[in-house]
């Protein structure tokens, strides 16, 4: 009986063990085995966590498992970010990524348990730009005529937005010293906050990101002035870009760009298959459609140039923090 | 409602009065201008604080009973005993992970509180754990803390 | 009109479908479970099973989030009736009247009408959310800054009623509440105060991680304290359940305006259901004949603030779905469960998926209902439930804190929180000081701090314009004169207390 049950225990032991060992063989090969968790630094409900989910509800046909979105929200998303440097380098814990929030952080508080380099970013899907926006029959008729309005040191002018120290204020700062404004940012807790003060006419003029006030600029309610990108927005073809209508270069450093990432240390071939996957994905149909509904911009970009981003994202960060105290 | 007794009264008016004094100097090390409600709060704190310690010095004084300070050591145990178990019972999550620690916890503090019956023990710390597995883990997927162990 | 009876129309056949009915029965047992184990909250209850909804149609997904959203907020006043410790925050003015009803042995009753008034409430602000959306959602934008502020500082008057005995420590009680709301980042310059390095507090106290612990580890150890006193509080009369829900009835005018409180503070975004019950409890209080009667087991104050929370659930709906804005934490997740379902919550959600949006609100009329014989059902074990010892309640108590204090953030550090709150409550308890004005405290310290330093930026520092404003807008005005009823008549009920003891 004795040396029964020690050979049977020992036959367990091997067909344990071999099993381990062709699920490692396999894990080589069959990267992921198991569900993908996804730390959102943000509650429930923002604009990070949309994408997120939403991607979750499409990521099972590319990448072969579920994902599932954690909410780890806190300081600004230092919490969340700080979890994911510190988590498991095993593919199965990624994490969202936004630019230049990580930065600003990083910038404003040096103090932080997180480095940028802590991470390898695997790619980008979304950005999001800031846009100056009035209410639909506002005396501000353009970007322009904002401009001459707010030149005025004796009689500065209210702005709302997401803050404080946040991706928003950061480019209202910097566009209004490339134009010399005399505006009084008033910072509201979130991009939703501002856009309510706006639609209440607590505040002639909001910066907000593009995503939160689409809804009302669609149903006519608001009228977008300028957005602060490279390039004109597509479901905004007619609001002009910034650099373009004032003819000099004021930096999009504020548009926020939404990715993901896993910490450094994560094999190459688990990062590739999920960059890969996040491709295909970004490139599906079913998913550009919805994310086209919810009003979010699509545009991929690979590891390669999601790491670029994040260094000139730093340095321009770098050079404009001062204005953020 | 406990009896209203003086010295208790004057020792819990004077810690409020050191409590917002010692908060009301910290907010002076921030800005004006990011301080100015913490500062106008612990101002007004300190005065609630004086008036209690006036209202609780007009009061009569309380007789001394006997064997006071034994009686309130007897008082202390149900509130050491809940601290001490669920501080251990954090801590252990943290390093050995959510359900080894969840069934130590349940099973050592019911005995330890009063409960002695290991059928009684097992079942509810088996239930808890079972009903925590199958809300958060099964069907919801969260992730509960994991360590050493599970 | 006509457009709101197509929509009904329209709603009316999504709800035809039996797998929504059935999704409404399954989340509104999965909430009443959720909202009456204390830990667990709505916010946790919806925010959990968004991933769920996936696979679902738009209307079985919402019908199932919304029933949670109902029932929860009702079930945690079952957890605050016996057991005194609130089920959700929204709970927290419940368990002033409702516990000591438990230990005059009116448990029972307690519960049956704390389940008639939630029905009530509930169904009375969807109504309001049915028909009345636009012009609400237009009120809810007149709310500026300064309002803001205000209704914060309407919010503070009510601590006085709330602490019964010992008004000095109440306003102790109170300060400290605002106080440790506002430690973190100021909502204005972003400078860091009084977090020790400590980053889960950046954002401020996480309220519902402090009310886990505030509540539930003060009355594990009195439980364990008082040896065997639990069999004789609880002589549950569980029969006639029918006829105890009638009962609410008596109580017309407070209901109506517990709704009314409840609807308006829902709208407003940033405000919450704790402060509706709190408001709408010291409502009650002021109007009643016998305002000392409450918070002794007066069955008034437990139908004003469950009506008041339930109403703030149609409430919060409305800016939610009309202006794409949450008036809560919990319609912030539905908002997004919307969002993850392809509907873009604002101005034009209604007229694009009108058939979506009305069978939402519809199939939150059936979860009104349909929580009613659930809520008994789990009320008449949760009855038997305190009955069991204390040393086998307390560390499924604590057991609950803790994983419900964790999931929310999933922050271990918030289970220290949660513990040191409890530390903090049980010293409370020992010097007799309310927790009560705490919460309200720990609710508006954000609003009023923030809203404060927002009006003075907005009007560029000039303190003058500022004042003239408050006194000149209109709604500002309007909340000025409540406040000012409010402390009155506090002010009032206080002399004509104090009078026979004068003679």
């Amino acid at each position: 009986m004795g040396t029964y049950s020690k050979t049977a225990a020992a036959i367990t032991m091997a067909a344990f063990l071999s099993a381990g060992a062709v699920n490692s063989v396999n894990a080589q090969t069959a990267f992921p085995t198991k569900p993908i968790v996804a730390i959102v630094p943000f509650s429930p409900g923002g604009g990070n966590d949309i994408l997120l989910r939403l991607i979750s509800k499409h990521a099972n046909e590319f990448l072969g498992q579920t994902l599932v979105v954690e909410n780890k929200p806190g300081a600004g998303g230092q919490i969340g970010w700080t979890a994911l440097a510190k988590s498991k380098a095993d593919g199965y814990t990624i994490g969202a990524t936004s630019l230049p929030s990580m930065v600003i952080i990083k910038a404003m508080r040096p103090a932080t348990p997180f480095a940028l380099d802590d991470f390898r970013y695997i790619c980008n899907i979304q950005v999001d730009p800031v846009i100056w926006v009035v209410k639909a029959d506002s005396r501000f008729k353009t970007a322009k005529e904002f401009v001459a309005q707010a030149s005025n040191p004796q009689k500065v002018i209210n702005i709302a937005g997401d803050g404080p120290q946040s991706n928003v204020q950061l480019q209202h700062l910097a566009a209004a010293k490339a134009l010399g404004l005399s505006t009084n940012f008033v910072s509201f807790s979130g991009s939703g906050p501002a856009v309510t003060a706006l639609l209440g006419g607590q505040v002639e003029i909001a910066a907000t990101t593009l995503s939160s006030a689409i809804p009302n600029i669609e149903a006519g309610k608001l009228r977008a002035l300028v957005v602060f990108s490279s390039d004109p927005v597509l479901s905004l073809p007619d609001v002009p870009t910034a650099s373009k209508l004032f003819g000099k270069a004021i930096p999009s450093v504020g548009m926020a760009v939404r990715g993901l990432a896993v910490p450094k240390g994560v094999p190459d071939d688990a990062v590739a298959k999920l960059e890969g996957a996040f491709k295909q994905l970004s490139d599906s149909k079913a998913f550009l459609a919805e994310a086209k509904n919810l009003g979010i911009m699509v545009k991929f970009m690979n590891a390669a140039e999601a790491e670029a981003l994040v260094k000139e994202s730093a340095k321009e960060v770098d050079a404009l923090k001062d204005l953020l105290k | 409602m406990a009896q209203i007794s003086k010295t208790k009264e004057c020792w819990f008016a004077v810690a409020m009065i050191l409590l917002s004094a010692a908060l009301l100097a910290q907010a002076f090390m921030y800005p004006a201008q990011s301080s100015q409600f913490p500062r106008f709060l612990m101002v007004l704190q300190l005065l609630f604080s004086a008036a209690l310690l006036v209202v609780a010095l007009r009061l009569p004084h309380e007789k001394t009973k006997d064997g006071g300070s034994k009686q309130r050591l007897a008082a202390l145990r149900a509130p050491f005993q809940v601290f001490v178990a669920s501080s251990a019972y954090v801590l252990a999550i943290g390093y050995v992970g959510y359900f080894v620690s969840t069934a130590f916890f349940l099973c050592g503090s019911m005995y330890w509180f009063g409960t002695h019956k290991p059928v009684v023990l097992i079942a509810v710390g088996a239930g808890f754990i079972l009903t925590v597995y199958a809300l958060f883990v099964f069907f919801i997927g969260v992730r509960l803390p994991e360590g050493i162990l599970i | 009109m006509e457009s709101i009876l197509n929509g009904i129309a329209l709603g009316s056949t999504q709800l035809l479908d039996p797998m929504v009915l059935l999704l409404i029965v399954l989340g509104t047992v999965f909430g009443i479970i959720i909202g009456s184990l204390p830990g667990l909250t709505s916010t946790m209850g919806v925010a959990l099973l968004v991933p769920v909804t996936f696979g679902m149609t738009p209307v079985q997904g919402l019908a199932l989030l919304g029933a949670i959203y109902c029932s929860s907020t009702y079930a945690g006043a079952i957890s605050a009736i016996l057991i005194n410790i609130p089920g959700t925050p929204a709970n927290c003015s419940t368990l002033l009247d409702g516990f000591p009803m438990t230990k005059l042995g009116q448990g029972g009753l307690a519960i049956a009408l704390a389940t008639a008034a939630s029905a009530i409430g509930g169904f009375m602000s969807n109504f309001g959310l049915l028909f009345l959306a636009p012009p609400l959602a237009e009120l809810a934008l007149r709310f500026g800054s300064q309002e803001y502020f205000l209704l914060a500082l309407f919010g503070v008057s009510v601590i006085a009623s709330l602490s019964e005995g010992n008004m000095l420590k109440g306003f102790t009680s109170g300060t400290l509440g605002l106080f440790l709301a506002i430690v973190g980042m100021h909502p204005m310059t972003g400078d860091i105060r009084f977090t020790f390095g400590i980053p889960e507090l950046f954002n401020g106290l996480p309220l519902v991680v402090a009310l886990i612990g505030l509540y539930s580890i003060p009355e594990v150890i009195a439980n364990l304290s008082e040896k065997s006193t639990n069999e004789e509080t609880t002589a549950a009369e569980v029969k006639g359940v029918f006829g105890q829900m009638m009962e609410v009835f008596k109580y017309k005018m407070v209901m109506f305006k517990a709704t009314v409180i409840g609807l308006i503070v829902g709208i407003v975004p940033g405000a919450g259901s704790s402060i509706a019950g709190f408001i709408a409890y010291d409502n009650a209080k002021k109007a009643s004949k016998q305002p000392e009667s409450f918070g002794k087991g007066n069955p008034a104050g437990v139908v004003a603030s469950e009506t008041a929370n339930n109403a703030v659930v149609g409430g919060s709906l409305i800016p939610t779905l009309t202006l794409g804005i949450p008036g809560n934490a919990v319609s912030a997740v539905l908002l997004g469960g919307l969002m993850i379902h392809g509907l873009k919550p604002g101005p034009g959600l209604f007229a694009e998926n009108g058939e979506i949006i009305y069978g939402f609100i519809l199939s939150m009329f059936v979860a009104n209902l349909v929580f009613v014989p659930v809520g008994l059902f789990v009320s008449r074990y949760g009855v038997k439930f305190i009955k069991t010892p204390a040393s086998i309640l307390g560390p499924l108590v604590i057991g609950l804190g803790v994983v419900g204090a964790y999931a929310l953030n999933m922050s271990l550090v918030d289970v220290w929180i949660m513990i040191a709150m409890g530390m903090l409550g049980f010293v409370m308890k020992q010097f007799d000081v309310p927790r009560e004005p705490m919460v309200l405290g720990l609710v508006l310290g954000t609003m009023a701090e923030g809203e404060l330093a927002r009006s003075m930026s907005l009007v560029q520092g000039d303190v003058p314009a500022l004042f003239a404003s408050m006194f000149t807008r209109p709604l500002s005005l309007i909340i000025i004169g409540l406040t000012a009823i409010s402390v009155f008549q506090g002010l009032r009920s206080q002399f004509r207390k104090k009078g026979p003891f004068l003679d």
